[in-house]
């Protein structure tokens, strides 16, 4: 954007457009025409395009220029130049200061519904105001004293082209998309890394359990009992990692399955997950609260509690006591939380849970993929709802995932990033 | 006569501040973006929200450039006068809610008694989503009050303003 130059002569577009008769205010509360025209000449000179005089009271007594036409004369300024609006006693402040540097607000277009083509313009917003044609301006507020009032110049903001303007939007829907993609780019990042660290871990297992039977073969007699558990170990390793494999698949799907949404009668879908989940006979898992009837796709709520609850039986680290599954309904969501009464979740993994692959204690569930929070996670904010963990063990056992699903929610995938709505 | 108000809608640049003001004021959505450059002031009257019963509330409502970000707020020449802000962000794209929260913050900090507005924008692109960010319930939890908008289906369009104003004549601003 840049202010150019008038390409006329100042003084003879001043005379033109003085001339219409605007100045039907009360032109005898002032005498200013030779100062204006001084003025005008060095606003014209300046590339400004529309001048106006106040009075003390910041009420408009004389108009000049087509760019200041809209401006009516006897009313208050913020009337009609909008942008003046909660700068009054800012304006009238100037005059109290002995060297007082003009207010300035650059950039501005004001925009009556009148200065829209015909078809938009309604509303209240247009009732009685001369047409303008938006024109992008920079206002600039002079204390006068040898005038006792103020001078608002009015200068026109010019694009160097349409283009210029054209560029600079395209430049912004690249950063737009830029944006999206750094962060698409980082999550891919640290997924990679976390699954080249995390699935290396069975296999440099493996690599040690092999390591361990050719040892035991080799020895004379061979250790029989050592190669037996070597075997139950890479057992135990390979159903990892084919866990972790299955796991991941299922991971990377999510968003991309259609899930028709339907009505779910969440009570009865909670009691099959229930029964379906193998326990210790001394855990019990009960359900209480409020289950309504939700619209949503079934996979990704069943996926969402189940895994919950699996993984608060899994990891019960005495495997007796109780975990609770509990509803209510909060506005437009149903608060679901999952409780146990295990031995709690340190603060510093809340975060490093929900990410896959990341397990606190190994020895629990040596063959658990590790992914399952991280698909609650992914599940619940493709569902558009959120999930949190309240547990310090520090303080008392027991951990809470609580999670808010929305009550009307949409088919998992069909949210789209549009970059044209603006 | 009821006085004109200024509201201002900041937020980051894309995320549907145009669209909202258009819906609200021109009462339609036009899906091809264009960027605003400085600010453009419209005028309207918020509905039945004015001092006397039934009446409207007139207002000049100002459209910013997404790419100034937290200097408008710097500005003081832009932000006097301000009755209220809309926070606007897009449900769709995570980083704008931080940017909503630390303009919110700042916005708050500078002038602690005017009314801000967080306003979730394109809820139709994530329908059915109604829980706030986490980013922003540290402002909710304090007050501020929060709105998912869609400017493509005018849902929550006029009651979001409607809150504005409501709150602009309640503190008298």
């Amino acid at each position: 954007m840049t202010t150019h130059p008038m390409a006329t002569g100042p003084m003879a577009t001043l005379t033109t457009v003085s001339s219409r008769d605007r100045n039907s205010g009360n032109a005898a509360a002032f005498d200013g025409d030779a100062a204006l025209l001084e003025a005008a000449s060095f606003m014209g000179n300046r590339g400004v395009f529309g001048l106006l005089w106040l009075d003390l009271d910041l009420i408009v007594r004389r108009v000049y220029g087509d760019i200041a036409a809209f401006v009516r004369v006897g009313e208050p300024v913020s009337e009609s130049l909008l942008a003046l609006i909660g700068q009054e006693d800012s304006i009238q402040a100037l005059k109290a200061l002995a060297h007082p540097a003009p207010l300035t607000i650059p950039n501005v277009a004001i925009m009556p519904g009148a200065s829209l083509p015909a078809e938009e313009a309604s509303g209240p917003n247009t009732a009685g105001r001369p047409a303008t044609s938006h024109v992008r301006m920079n206002i600039t507020v002079f204390w006068r004293p040898e005038l006792v009032g103020y001078q608002v110049l009015l200068g026109r903001v010019f694009s160097q082209d349409l283009a210029d303007h054209a560029v600079e939007d395209e430049i912004r829907k690249r950063r737009i998309a830029d944006a999206e993609l750094a962060r698409v780019n980082q999550q891919l990042e640290d997924f990679a890394y976390v699954i080249s660290h995390d699935l290396k871990a069975p296999l440099r297992a493996l690599r040690y359990y092999c390591e361990d039977v050719q040892e035991a073969l080799d020895n004379q007699p061979p250790d029989l009992a050592a190669i037996h558990k070597s075997a139950e170990s890479i057992q135990v390793a390979t159903r990892r990692m084919g866990n972790m494999l299955t796991g991941l698949l299922e991971y990377a799907r999510l968003g991309r399955q259609g899930n028709a949404v339907e009505d779910v009668e969440t009570a009865a879908l909670v009691d099959d997950i229930i029964a379906s989940i193998g326990r210790p006979d001394r855990l019990r898992i009960v359900r209480r609260g409020v289950w309504p009837t939700i619209r949503s796709a079934v996979a990704p709520f069943d996926l969402t509690v189940r895994n919950l609850i699996d993984n608060a039986v899994k990891h019960h680290d005495i495997g007796e006591g109780e975990v609770m599954v509990r509803a209510e309904v909060s506005g437009a969501n149903l608060v679901l939380d999952v409780v146990d009464d295990g031995v709690g979740i340190p603060k510093i993994w809340h975060e490093a849970i929900f990410e896959p692959f990341r397990r606190i204690d190994d020895t629990r569930s040596p063959e658990s993929s590790g992914i399952g929070l991280a698909l609650v996670k992914r599940t619940v904010e493709l569902a558009g709802g959120r999930i949190d963990v309240q547990s310090d063990p520090d303080t008392e056992r027991g951990t809470t995932f609580r999670v808010l699903w929305p009550l009307g929610t949409r088919p998992l995938g069909t949210s789209p990033i549009d970059p044209q709505q603006p | 006569m009821t006085q004109r108000r200024k509201i201002m809608l900041l937020g980051d640049i894309g995320v549907g501040k145009t669209s909202i003001i258009r819906r609200f004021v021109l009462g339609r959505f036009e899906g091809t973006y264009r960027g605003t450059i400085g600010f453009d002031l419209f005028t309207f009257e918020i509905p039945e929200v004015g001092p006397q019963a039934g009446e409207g509330l007139p207002v000049v409502i100002w459209d910013t450039d997404g790419n100034a970000g937290l200097n408008i707020l710097r500005q003081d020449t832009y932000m006097r006068g301000t009755s209220a802000v809309l926070v606007v962000g897009d449900w769709s794209r995570p980083e704008t809610h931080a940017i909503m929260a630390e303009v919110a913050t700042s916005y708050r900090r500078a002038f602690p008694a005017r009314p801000i507005l967080l306003v979730m924008n394109k809820a139709d692109l994530v329908d059915g989503l109604s829980v706030a960010p986490k980013v922003l319930e540290p402002l909710i939890s304090d007050g501020i009050a929060f709105v998912s908008t869609s400017a493509l289906t005018g849902d929550a369009i006029v009651s979001a303003f409607q809150e504005a104003g409501r709150a602009i004549v309640r503190r008298d601003l």
